[in-house]
């Protein structure tokens, strides 16, 4: 098992070196059949890793080596290792990965013309980068994996995206750096206090080890709850790099562009996985390692997500664009989802995992169905479209699914996510829960609205150039029975629209059957996450437990909240 | 007085020198020589290679060479025998960029000096005594007025010269200057030995504030070789008036003999003062002021460097800047050790970091200088970024190539460059994690957040190669066209910066052995004391 994990991660590395080899030699319909062979395999592969998986273990499976050395040896000296392997929270969203890759490479299969073969290298790239990065046990593998993942991703945006791409590659790749680099000094502060205090004295890079290590740690100023505590700062370096990738409320601003810049299948990844490697990077570090920071900063970290949650919503009801309405629903939710996260108790952080899995696969269907209309109309105005139920009915179940599951609608996917997030949130901060709340029910109000202006109402679709009004007009007139009649007269200057291609179900097909299942029988997809996550709990809890005068804020604040709640 | 000891010390330590002299021998017969044969650029060049590979095969011969630590002037120690094949292995990579870049009529001049400057690197690696590390420096910085005047011969060139000149030997007096208030101090030059002295804590010696004095010293001069702030004005203007090839000189070996030294005579003497915690205030008052140069050097470089539009200068603002980063790893150095119990795990000493730097550094910018001096190879020279714009279309292996050493030079992983930062950041937290020295900790913040500004102007110009389009194109010969010895440095550093980046051991094994040895101290040797000068025992 180790080593399937190992080739699981090596094989869209392998797929991707050969097409970025054969650039020059590879025509599209090759190159695009690789890829999907490449990602399909991996995905096929992977399985294996899920049936096989212990339901009942908080540490790492399917790594070599075991506890105190974890992997194989790479460096020597100091030990860094080549150390995979995954544990409840981890699992997850690696197959996530597998899986919406496939929905990246579906997304691009007509709309890329160009360079077809470096845009799947690129995207066979990101895919081995972000396997690696999910199942390293080793802190540097993890950063290198961390930033590694910027270099496609930059030339992903870079060189395929939209009009403003140049602005929108280099304001990620900026933003992102700034903060890795800050979460660098954070790690390595984490592993030389380790070395240097922990109860092995022992240099050592393992994630788990570290983890287990600083808890064992009994060092006087480790624990130290003031705000310029070894704990609080080194969270906040850890904070910086994974905030931003969330992104947390301030420090968004790079999300939007670059998710409306970059082509479908970045837009499925980025909103799909990046913005998880964020939430994940805090779990494990931010939470696992450094619990008191995450103690003294709650009141900063409730808020900022709170302010992100509602924030997000309200732009997003300000959108026109719906690639940009989608984009800002990710602020919106990944604030709740942080919310959980932050909630420091078991409920609300396996809420948090388990809802980052939930939007990974609804906003990737959402941002998958997008590209479809992109593809055909050329617009994402939603002015310009509407009635679209009577054209595409496939694109618009699956939209209207992928909808309804983002907004937690019970029996869809978002609910099995969202209500632990709020009850975990509500037991720590009921303030915090009930502003929560309020996005989400804004979060239903603008995702209803785009939908009810792309699917229903009569059919409107966009001309092409100077026709636009007159085919607006024609299309608004008609009854949208008689959509397509209507647009027959046209034909010379309308667009001619095909149904969904066989590539196009593919990729999102999958994503929708998910969202059903995990709704429905959400059991099987909650149990593996909770026991590494009772352990990160755990650990929380010993903290809070810790007679401390900063604790007197908390129950003031539950007094004066639960009025408020009545 | 010449005992039987000096004189064996004196035989081992030219023993050990032997492939420096070598190096002394081929340059010197390469510039008589030059007097009479008319010969081509190249046929100096591969003469040269054949004095480097001469030299390298003296190093084979005499890397087993013993050589006492105390008292001989030149040692064999794990430092001076890995530094110096290291140092061998860069030259040749440099002789493959020159190799054709120089006029027939000047070469012979052009490579013995550059002979005589990797001579004199190579002393200052194995010195063990501050008079032959001045002469390692000096061996350095004449052959560079040379090379900077022969390279071109214009205003510029003779201004940038004559700058380099003057600040240089102003820096020399410095050095000396500080060289001299440790002798007027202990009355001894070797260096091991010195840091004996230190070791025991300069309780017996008077007035050993001017330990303090001599450091800073020392310091300033060789922050003009490193071109630490404020010692860095003269980088931009020398830089951009030579051409690629003295440039690539100018980024790689100045700063690497800087560093060396610093690790040479600062690290093990002012390391080993902290350990003994008598003289703590000399310690923490130079902590205090590299920390301050270390961050107005990064501050400086990496701001300068974004307003840059010339590669050049961008190149020279880079290399301020990456010192910047190599001094995080000096600070580490002088406070490694520690009260006991603390001393820094061995893989995260500072001077490893320095070393693993300077030849991650050397890989990535040589790299990047190669792909400059290939491109400029064509009818339109390459001189600002924008020359660069489109060059992903029209020339993708030298674009990619290039995108790579920018990469590397940014620190995105997993390139060398990444490495060097991760162990200098590594050893400069190690010391910050201790309680007292937490401080040092806002340093690294402060660097991180720097390195992330340089991340910017490296990676402007990936964004001009790869995302701008120009009407111009860039012509003149693919790499495929030029010559193989150019070729193979090139290809050489694209090695260096992929492969060492996937596999780190292998600079980071001899690098550590280097950084160990240099701060091994044989203090519990019987007959040490014998060779301290008396002096320092007399004076009380």
């Amino acid at each position: 098992m180790p080593s399937l994990l190992i080739l699981t991660i090596l094989l869209p590395l392998v797929g991707a070196i050969v097409l970025f080899a054969g650039q020059a030699k590879l025509d599209r319909g090759t190159a695009r059949n690789i890829a999907l062979g490449v990602v399909l395999a991996t995905l096929v592969v992977g399985l294996p890793l899920v049936f096989q998986f212990d339901q009942s273990v908080s540490g790492p499976q399917f790594a070599f080596g075991k506890a105190g050395a974890w992997g194989l040896p790479w460096i020597g000296t100091p030990d860094i290792r080549l150390a995979f392997g995954l544990d409840g929270i981890s699992i997850g969203l690696f197959v996530l990965t597998n899986l919406l890759m496939v929905s990246a490479v579906c997304a691009s299969w007509e709309s890329i013309q160009e360079r077809v073969a470096l845009h799947y290298a690129l995207l066979l790239f990101l895919h081995s980068g972000l396997l690696g990065l999910f199942a390293s046990l080793d802190i540097v593998l993890f950063y290198i994996f961390f930033e590694f993942t910027l270099i496609p991703l930059f030339f992903l945006v870079g060189i395929f995206g939209g009009p403003d791409r140049r602005r929108a590659s280099v304001t990620l790749f900026i933003y992102t750096v700034v903060g890795g680099m800050l979460t660098l000094m954070g790690l390595i502060l984490l592993v030389s206090l380790h070395a240097q205090y922990g109860p092995l004295h022992k240099l050592s890079f393992s994630i788990p080890d570290i983890t287990e290590g600083l808890r064992q740690m009994r060092w006087e100023p480790w624990a130290s709850e003031s705000l310029l505590g070894w704990q609080t700062l080194i969270f906040i370096l850890l904070f910086a790099g994974f905030a931003i990738k969330v992104p947390l409320f301030p420090f968004h601003s790079w999300l939007p562009l670059a998710h409306v810049e970059a082509p479908t299948a970045g837009s499925i990844l980025l909103a799909g996985v990046l913005l998880k490697v964020g939430g994940y990077g805090i779990i494990r570090f931010n939470l696992g390692m450094t619990p008191v920071g995450a103690k003294v900063l709650f009141p900063l970290l409730a808020i900022l997500a709170v302010t992100g949650a509602i924030y997000g919503a309200l732009a997003a009801l300000a959108q026109k664009d719906i690639k940009r309405l989608v984009a800002y629903s990710s602020v919106s939710h990944m604030g709740i989802i942080c919310l959980g996260l932050f909630a420091l108790n078991a409920t609300g952080i396996a809420g948090g995992t388990i809802q980052m899995i939930n939007h990974g696969l609804t906003t990737g269907a959402l941002f998958a169905c997008v590209g479809v209309i992109y593809e055909r109309y050329h617009t994402r105005d939603m002015s310009a479209l509407g009635g679209l139920w009577n054209r595409m009915p496939k694109l618009a179940f699956f939209l209207m699914v992928a909808a309804l599951g983002s907004i937690a609608l019970p029996g869809l996917n978002g609910f099995v996510g969202e209500f632990p997030i709020l009850i975990g949130m509500y037991a720590t901060s009921p303030v915090a829960g009930i502003l929560a709340g309020t996005s989400m029910i804004l979060g239903a109000f603008y995702t209803l609205w785009m939908v009810q202006r792309v699917l229903f109402g009569p059919l409107r679709e966009p001309g092409h150039g100077h026709h636009v009004d007159h085919e607006h007009v024609g299309s608004v007139e008609a009854h949208s029975g008689h959509g397509h009649d209507d647009h027959g007269h046209h034909a010379e200057h309308s667009i001619q629209i095909d149904p969904l291609g066989w590539h196009e179900v593919l990729g999102i097909a999958p994503l929708i059957l998910f969202i059903f299942v995990i709704g429905l029988r959400p059991g099987p997809f909650v149990d593996p996450i909770n026991p590494a996550v009772e352990k990160i709990a755990a650990g929380m809890v010993d903290v809070r437990s810790k007679p401390l005068s900063a604790n007197a804020k908390t129950p003031a604040a539950k007094a004066s909240a639960k009025p408020a709640a009545h | 007085m010449l005992t039987t000891d000096a004189y064996q010390s004196t035989v081992s330590s030219l023993a050990a020198m032997a492939p420096e002299l070598v190096l002394l021998c081929a340059a010197i017969a390469i510039m008589t020589a030059g007097a009479f044969l008319k010969r081509s650029c190249t046929f100096w060049a591969r003469i040269a290679l054949g004095g480097l590979v001469v030299s390298a095969l003296a190093w084979s011969l005499t890397f087993n060479t013993v050589t006492d630590e105390i008292s001989s002037v030149f040692i064999n120690d794990g430092f001076s025998v890995n530094v110096r094949i290291a140092l061998l292995i860069m030259s040749v990579i440099v002789l493959g960029l020159l190799h054709d870049q120089v006029d027939d009529s000047r070469a012979p001049e052009y490579f013995g000096s550059f002979l005589f400057l990797q001579a004199g690197v190579m002393i200052v690696a194995g010195s063990n005594d501050l008079i032959v590390l001045f002469l390692g420096l000096e061996l350095v910085s004449m052959p560079t007025y040379l090379l900077l005047y022969l390279s071109r011969r214009n205003a510029t060139t003779l201004e940038a010269a004559t700058k380099y000149f003057f600040l240089s030997v102003f820096a020399s007096a410095f050095f000396l200057y500080g060289v001299a208030f440790l002798y007027g101090q202990l009355g001894i030059t070797q260096i091991k030995s010195i840091a004996v002295v230190f070791h025991s804590g300069l309780a017996n010696v008077p007035d050993n504030k001017f330990a303090l004095v001599a450091a800073f010293m020392i310091f300033v001069g060789l922050s003009y070789r490193i071109t630490a702030v404020p010692m860095h004005f003269y980088a931009p203007d020398v830089y951009e008036a030579s051409p690629y090839g003295t440039t690539a000189i100018l980024s790689w070996f100045p700063k690497a003999v800087g560093f060396l030294a610093l690790a040479r005579v600062i690290s093990p003497v002012y390391g080993h003062l902290f350990s003994n915690g008598i003289n703590d205030f000399i310690n923490d008052r130079l902590l205090l002021v590299f920390s301050l140069v270390a961050a107005a050097t990064l501050l400086v470089g990496n701001t300068m460097a974004l307003l840059q539009t010339n590669l050049r200068r961008l190149l020279a603002y880079s290399s301020i800047a990456h010192s910047g980063f190599l001094l995080l790893g000096f600070v580490a150095s002088i406070r490694q050790e520690g009260p006991v119990g603390t001393a820094v795990a061995e893989p995260l000493l500072g001077t490893f970091g320095i070393l693993y730097y300077l030849v991650a550094y050397g890989f990535m910018t040589l790299g990047a200088i190669g792909v400059l001096i290939s491109l400029n190879r064509g009818d339109r020279p390459v001189e600002t970024i924008d020359d660069l714009a489109g060059l992903a279309k029209n020339r993708p292996v030298e674009a990619f190539l290039l995108a790579i050493f920018f990469f590397s030079l940014a620190g995105i992983p997993p390139l060398v460059g990444f490495w060097g930062k991760f162990y200098v950041f590594s050893a400069l937290l190690s010391v910050a994690s201790r309680e007292s020295d937490k401080m040092l900790t806002y340093l690294a913040i402060f660097a991180a957040v720097n390195a992330a500004v340089g991340v910017f102007y490296y990676l402007r110009v990936v964004v001009t190669m790869y995302l701008k389009t120009s009407e111009e194109e860039v012509r003149g010969s693919s790499i495929a066209a030029t010559p193989w010895a150019l070729r193979a440095s090139i290809v050489s550093c694209t090695f260096g910066t992929i492969v060492v980046g996937l596999f780190p051991a292998t600079i980071s094994l001899p690098a550590r052995r280097a950084a160990v040895s240099s701060l091994k101290l044989d203090v519990e040797r019987p007959d040490l004391y014998k060779s301290i000068p008396k002096t320092v025992s007399n004076a009380r």
